[in-house]
């Protein structure tokens, strides 16, 4: 304030332009210019994936993953291997045993999920209370954090990041057709068993990659919250995916430019604006539920 | 083309199945002609819909052979020349996002390349069916805001933008009054000539069966009967079943 009321031959737009400066001071960073590659990526994967997982009850699904990639860090703690590309791989290979038990139809969806959340979570203290050393990074892990994004990140997470969002565009009309009725897919011969698969390794890789970002603990979230609030607005899917992507990346966006300012954790500042979101989109009322409101107001 | 001389499209010979220790079908064989317009009749629990699924490969028998177009049914390709109208449709009550033209849309994936864009052809059986179906004003609307009958209708017509060869419905008009019922049985039988299409259908409703269908499947564990539908409801076995009088509504 003290510099610009100093020159007078400041002007207001010169004062505006100062004001707009300060606010991509940001981008002058070279970890944050990395945070918002990462943060795209990742705000486009998660409700991409996370829609699917949503229309057939596997919410939880994305929460299960991220716990075992949890389990997935510990085990790069302990042999010293690359912690993203580790954290993948055992989230894959659950992934394979989580849709295994699904398709022998022995217990409910919610079961499974129950017991391999846990299970990645027991696998994880465990080692981690083992192996010493940890501390540190672990607290980023949980909960995300924007410096730690290294160059060799942004390679794995936009190469993996492109191959998931693009193979899940491709087969786009298929995950609709089994998430909408798995039955009429399978009489049809659609390979669904191995499409099913395929979107929950999809879901492995989208949880593991989003670790430096959102954190394991709020990955869910991302992946979920968008979506619920998009398919508050009554479209159909196609566009019901398209707003939860914009949804997303709003959160992804403002998210990371608080935390950087306010310098909050990343991933519960973009969780919370998501949620906000959601919140909002509770006040949407698409065609009749409007009726219904005002009947409810007037009704005493 | 008329076929001059129908020939077999659905074979089942000696077929067992049971659930765990509990016999549902018991040694049933019977054969259905392309164009055959067949009613599977049958109590609660007679098994008409467990017989449906393994028709479909849903389900695999204990014993016995399933035969579809000539071809063993884990065999078959093409399998998108059978359509399903299931019992309950999966997301009846789910509110999944989604509008009657994608789920009709939906109908024909099975059929086109594994990745890739929606072709031409998809897209005209997808307006065919709509109108057929007599849907194409909801197009735009939410699938799980349409009424009980007429998210029937949605997954009829979805059934039918597959361009299948074959079309199987599990009891589809349940929970559909019963002047739509027979307004809805007529149109199948409609699409069955104009098509040329084999529907077997499932009902436990004797009356609106019988009125419709040219050939009935009676099943209750064994196959009671089978033939023409005349036939069927004046023979004794199906008399013993459900009395001498069919009830009236
Ligand atoms: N998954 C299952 N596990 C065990 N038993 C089953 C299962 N599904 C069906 N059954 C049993 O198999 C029998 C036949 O069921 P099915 O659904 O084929 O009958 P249905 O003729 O279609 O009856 P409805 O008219 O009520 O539709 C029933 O006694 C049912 O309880
Ligand atoms: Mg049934």
């Amino acid at each position: 304030m003290m510099s610009y009321t100093a020159r007078h031959s400041a002007s207001s737009t010169e004062r505006i332009r100062g004001n707009i400066n300060s606010m991509f001071t940001l981008f002058h960073y070279d970890f944050m210019v990395r945070a918002f590659i990462a943060g795209g990526i990742i705000g486009i994967l998660a409700p991409v994936v996370g829609i699917f997982l949503v229309v057939k009850r596997y919410s939880l699904m994305a929460d299960t993953l991220a716990h075992i990639s949890l389990a997935g860090l510990a085990i790069s703690a302990l042999l010293k291997t690359p912690p993203v590309i580790t954290a993948a791989a055992t989230t894959l290979l659950a992934s394979l045993g989580i849709e295994r038990l699904r398709a022998t139809r022995k217990l409910f969806g919610e079961s499974i999920l129950a017991l391999f959340l846990t299970g990645g979570l027991a696998v994880a203290v465990v080692i981690l209370s083992a192996a010493k050393g940890l501390s540190g990074n672990l607290l980023s892990y949980l909960f995300g954090s924007i410096t730690t994004v290294s160059r060799l990140d942004i390679w794995i997470i936009s190469t993996l990041g492109i191959v998931v969002i693009g193979t899940t565009l491709f087969l786009y009309r298929q995950f609709f057709a089994i998430a909408f009725d798995e039955d009429v897919a399978r009489a049809q011969g659609m390979p669904v068993a191995k499409l099913n698969m395929l979107l929950i390794m999809m879901a492995a890789v989208s949880v593991s990659l989003a670790l430096r970002i959102v954190g394991v603990l709020l990955i869910g979230a991302l992946m979920v919250i968008p979506v619920l609030a998009s398919m508050q607005f009554g479209f159909g899917f196609k566009k019901t995916t398209v707003l939860a992507v914009i949804l997303s990346l709003i959160s992804v966006v403002a998210g990371l430019w608080i935390s950087f300012y306010l310098n909050f954790a990343s991933g519960g500042t973009i969780v919370l604006i998501a949620l906000l979101i959601f919140l909002g989109s509770l006040f949407v009322h698409p065609g009749t539920p409007r009726m219904v409101g005002k009947t409810y107001f007037h009704v005493h | 083309m008329q076929v001059k001389h129908p020939q077999p499209i659905i074979e089942v010979q000696g077929l067992n199945f049971s659930y765990g220790a509990h016999p549902i079908l018991k040694d049933i064989s019977f054969t259905i002609e392309e164009g055959d317009y067949v009613a599977v009749l049958g109590p609660n629990g007679g098994g008409k819909s467990t017989l449906l699924k393994i028709i479909l490969g849903l389900l695999d028998p204990e014993q016995g052979s399933v035969r579809v177009f000539g071809e063993g049914i884990k065999k078959l390709r093409h399998r998108e020349r059978i359509s399903y109208v299931p019992q309950r449709a999966a997301q009846e009550e789910a509110q999944f996002p989604a509008t009657v033209a994608e789920v009709v849309a939906s109908g024909t994936v099975a059929g086109s390349p594994l990745i890739g864009r929606t072709q031409a052809s998809s897209q005209k059986a997808v307006r065919i069916a709509l109108s057929t179906a007599d849907i194409g004003q909801f197009a735009d609307r939410l699938v799980y805001n349409l009424s009980g009958g007429e998210r029937q209708r949605v997954y009829i017509a979805r059934a039918l933008a597959g361009q299948p060869k074959i079309l199987v419905l599990d009891e589809p008009t349940a929970g559909v009054d019963v002047e739509a019922q027979q307004h809805f049985y007529r149109f199948l039988k409609q699409i069955n000539k104009d098509f040329g299409l084999t529907i077997l259908f499932a009902s436990h409703d004797i009356d609106v069966i019988t009125h419709q269908a040219d050939t009935v499947l009676c099943i209750n564990q064994r196959l009671v009967s089978h033939g023409s539908t005349d036939d069927v409801v004046h023979s004794a076995a199906f008399r013993q079943l459900y009395g001498a009088h069919p009830r009236q509504h």
